[in-house]
């Protein structure tokens, strides 16, 4: 295997020329005074929300900033947002085997890969730590950081792989613009030999830690750790801390039972607490009997929602049926086009991404080319705009006027007449009265200068009509 | 109940002063232990070392190298050449072999020595000790195919790049008796290559691989034995090759020196997989190396690669005697 002599350096942190798009780039933040940590730090095309995954705590959330204001709350590994999941080993659970995207308080987990990509907008990569520090003796290993492992105190490693993938998606109420989406995945790669073939039930655990003035919850639909929901009957779970009791500013998670903890006999809740010690306010979505084999893995979608309880929750609730609109209509059209979408509550017909004052119904008489789309909303204020419909519109060319001139040629007839501006063939129309409906086509020609040349007539008095044409549309005869 | 201890744990932790009993809680025997060393003048690596029963070897597993084995003594010489990322004893997989579009997952790190993050590790009593490694591209993306950076102690590779790989070694090791001593034991280390590449688009990899188990040794180890006769011109059947045994030596009676010996019916016994043996010295840099690899090994999304591998120090002879009896 060929080689390359350089000089070791384990630490690099100098951002180089790498293609970091311009919403994503690497950073260096203080978690705490005088520490320093590497982050992927993330910008919404708005340029709203700001948000930090710590590469040290295992790329984990631990800053998200909305209009300048922080919404997470996190020290060291504990807090922040972040994946873990549970497995009691006794009935009150004080034995927890608890795999931990951060880390377990002291120790990090270490992060394998990280990345800023133009679509997805961010990939990490992280090994988990057992946040209960192997209480349930079912770690095989310790974990290491940095190439040292961790024993002052001891880190204990786990054997699950997150990789988690991060995007910004639009919000169709527009406050903020984006909410934060991940994706996740979470690999069981205990698959070895003996001691570590792994297969448990496990409780998922969707943490987000927000500051002590976030103390206003709320929750749709209300599954509480006494009054669970099943995840068959539960098409989304939303659950919010707020700083005012309008419930206005605040931060929600979100994600759809129905869609990615639908396993046999899973049940969901919400927890929400506030730590009056540590002084923040937590919310868990919380989703039990989710099974990872050796060499498995679970994936599953949740978002980030900052901003008011009224947004993030109409974004929940939509998620699973949203309106979903479609334009039909006749394309290309001459001169108009009848545009219609389905039956919904209210309607907003935009072209080229603007909105068309006034049309509001149901069905839109466009006029003029263009991308079109409609915005609607359904009985339970689900907004969804549709795909575009890009239309042409071609416009019925003037008639060809007086300037149709007929010339004999010897035994010949030709006409001719000038070229109108849009037309693209021209058709010599006869009849033998004026007022016929001039059926019978002499023939075409694109070109009024070279015009069209027919045997003389003979006989009968005929009258002729030319007619301009564009793709679509006939002109008036003459 | 999750969320009750959940809770419990994270605002209780800090009053919570635990004492690290990792000798009695993972049963640390007296021939494992965490060491420091210096696998180059005024650098120290954290180790795991592991020592025989006879107190003959001892073997450091480099932890900032990915685990990969950054020393083997025994008779007072030392056998692993471990200057660079692309040394020491470790376990490669290729993609493309011997092209610019290897994809080429290395336990130890890349061609710049940036290193492969060791996640986990641990000294046990049975097995001796394990070890997770996630694993960079040696060829540093020349491929195209790495979907990450890699990290390494929470930073970022970025001047230059290192590139992740989705794929995890396992590597679990034990000494197992030899009964054709010297010495009295031989090193077995149990490995499982786990694609955790199944995520969002983008990375779910299904390839076909060729194992590369590497060994590189300092330059006065150039007596070369390898059986049976499997070359890069002349590869075996991994159906029909009970076992492939290569090593190098510092005298022409092959008594001092070490070798790899893997089983490619029992581990590696795919369709159309062939195995062969690369042996030479690189007088720049100052090795020899013996590379044994195993081609047509498929690692779809989600799964795991298994086999074990011998580490034979000692003579030739015993060592082939060795390979004879499995």
């Amino acid at each position: 295997m060929p080689f390359i002599k350089i000089l070791i350096n384990f630490y690099a942190i100098a951002i180089n020329s790498i293609i970091f798009s311009a919403v994503c780039t690497t950073t260096i933040f203080n978690p705490e005074p005088g520490v320093e940590h590497q982050a992927l730090k993330i910008v919404d095309p708005a340029g709203e929300q700001e948000v930090l995954f710590d590469m040290t705590w295992g790329g984990s959330i631990v800053s998200l900033k909305y209009l300048g204001q922080e919404y997470i709350w996190g020290v060291k590994s504990g807090g922040l947002l972040q994946l873990a999941i549970h497995h009691c080993t006794n009935s009150d659970c004080s034995l927890d085997y608890n795999p931990t995207q951060a880390g377990d308080w002291y120790n990090g987990a270490t992060v394998l890969g990280a990345a800023c990509n133009p679509t997805p907008l961010a990939r990490i990569d992280t090994g988990t730590l057992d946040f209960s520090r192997n209480s349930t003796g079912l770690c095989v290993s310790f974990g290491v950081f940095g190439g040292n492992i961790e024993l002052n105190p001891a880190g204990y490693f786990t054997p699950y792989a997150i990789q988690c993938i991060v995007t910004f998606v639009p919000n169709p109420r527009g406050t903020p613009q984006y909410y934060l989406k991940i994706d996740q995945t979470i690999t069981n790669i205990s698959d070895s030999f003996t001691q570590g073939n792994e297969n448990y039930a496990w409780g998922f655990d969707l943490a987000c830690y927000a500051p002590y003035s976030f103390a206003n919850y709320a929750m749709d639909p209300q599954c509480t750790q006494t009054n669970k929901c099943n995840a068959n009957e539960t098409p989304y779970l939303i659950g919010g801390m707020y700083q005012d009791t309008q419930l206005t500013h605040g931060i929600a998670i979100y994600t759809s039972p129905q869609i990615y903890w639908n396993t046999y006999n899973s049940k969901l809740f919400v927890g929400q607490t506030s730590d009056n010690i540590n002084q923040n306010q937590s919310t868990h979505i919380m989703a039990a009997n989710q099974a990872i084999p050796p060499g498995g893995f679970k994936k599953f979608i949740w978002y980030v929602l900052v901003g008011s309880w009224a947004n993030a929750s109409q974004f929940a609730k939509c998620f699973i049926n949203p309106p979903n609109p479609t334009i039909s209509g006749i394309n290309p059209s001459c001169d108009s086009a009848l545009l219609s979408t389905q039956s919904f509550q209210s309607y907003q017909w935009k072209r080229n991404g603007s909105i068309i004052s006034g049309a509001t119904n149901q069905n839109y008489l466009a006029t003029q080319s263009g991308s079109y789309t409609v915005q609607v909303s359904n009985d339970q204020g689900c907004i969804k705009e549709s795909p575009e419909f890009n239309l042409t519109i071609y416009y019925t060319p003037p008639r060809v006027g007086d300037t149709l001139m007929l010339l004999k040629n010897g035994s010949n007839l030709e006409f001719h007449w000038q070229n109108i501006s849009g037309a693209t063939s021209y058709t010599v129309y006869r009849d033998t009265s004026p007022s016929g409906n001039f059926s019978i086509v002499v023939g075409n020609s694109t070109s009024g200068t070279t015009g069209l040349t027919i045997p003389m007539p003979i006989g009968t008095k005929i009258y002729f009509l030319v007619a301009a044409k564009n793709n679509i549309c006939e002109g008036p005869k003459k | 109940m999750f969320f009750e201890k959940n809770l419990k744990i994270k605002y209780n932790i800090k009053m919570i002063i635990i004492f690290v009993l990792f000798i009695s809680i993972f049963g640390f025997s007296q021939y494992c232990s965490v060491v420091n060393y210096n696998p180059a003048p005024s650098i120290i690596h954290q180790a795991i070392s592991l020592t025989d029963i006879a107190g003959q070897q001892t073997i450091f597993f480099d932890l900032t190298w990915g685990g990969a084995i950054g020393s083997v003594s025994y008779l007072g010489y030392e056998y692993i050449w471990n200057d660079e990322a692309n040394g020491l004893f470790q376990s490669f997989l290729h993609s493309n072999l011997g092209t610019n579009q290897d994809w080429c997952p290395a336990q130890a790190g890349d061609l710049n020595n940036f290193a492969s993050p060791v996640m986990g590790a641990a000294c046990n009593q049975t097995p001796l000790f394990r070890m997770n490694t996630g694993m960079l591209d040696y060829f540093s993306n020349q491929s195209g195919r790495s979907p990450a950076f890699g990290v390494f102690n929470g930073n970022i590779y970025l001047s230059p790049n290192a590139y992740f790989t989705p794929y995890v070694l396992q590597s679990i090791a034990t000494f197992v008796p030899n009964p054709f001593a010297p010495p009295s034991y031989y090193l077995r280390i149990d490995q499982a290559v786990t694609n955790i590449s199944e995520s969002v688009g983008y990375g779910n990899e299904n390839l076909i691989w060729t194992f590369d188990i590497s060994l590189k040794s300092p330059s006065n180890f150039n007596y070369f034995s390898f059986f049976p006769s499997c070359t890069q011109l002349n590869k075996c059947s991994a159906s029909s090759t009970n076992y492939l045994l290569a090593g190098q030596y510092i005298d022409s009676t092959k008594t001092i020196g070490i070798a790899t010996l893997i089983l490619p019916t029992d581990n590696w016994n795919s369709a159309n997989s062939n195995v062969w043996v690369s042996q030479g010295l690189n007088s720049t840099d100052g090795y020899v190396f013996t590379n044994i690899y195993i081609e047509n090994q498929s690692l779809p999304t989600g799964s795991a690669k298994k086999y074990f591998i011998y580490v034979l120090v000692g003579p030739w002879q015993n060592a082939l005697n060795f390979a004879n009896s499995l």
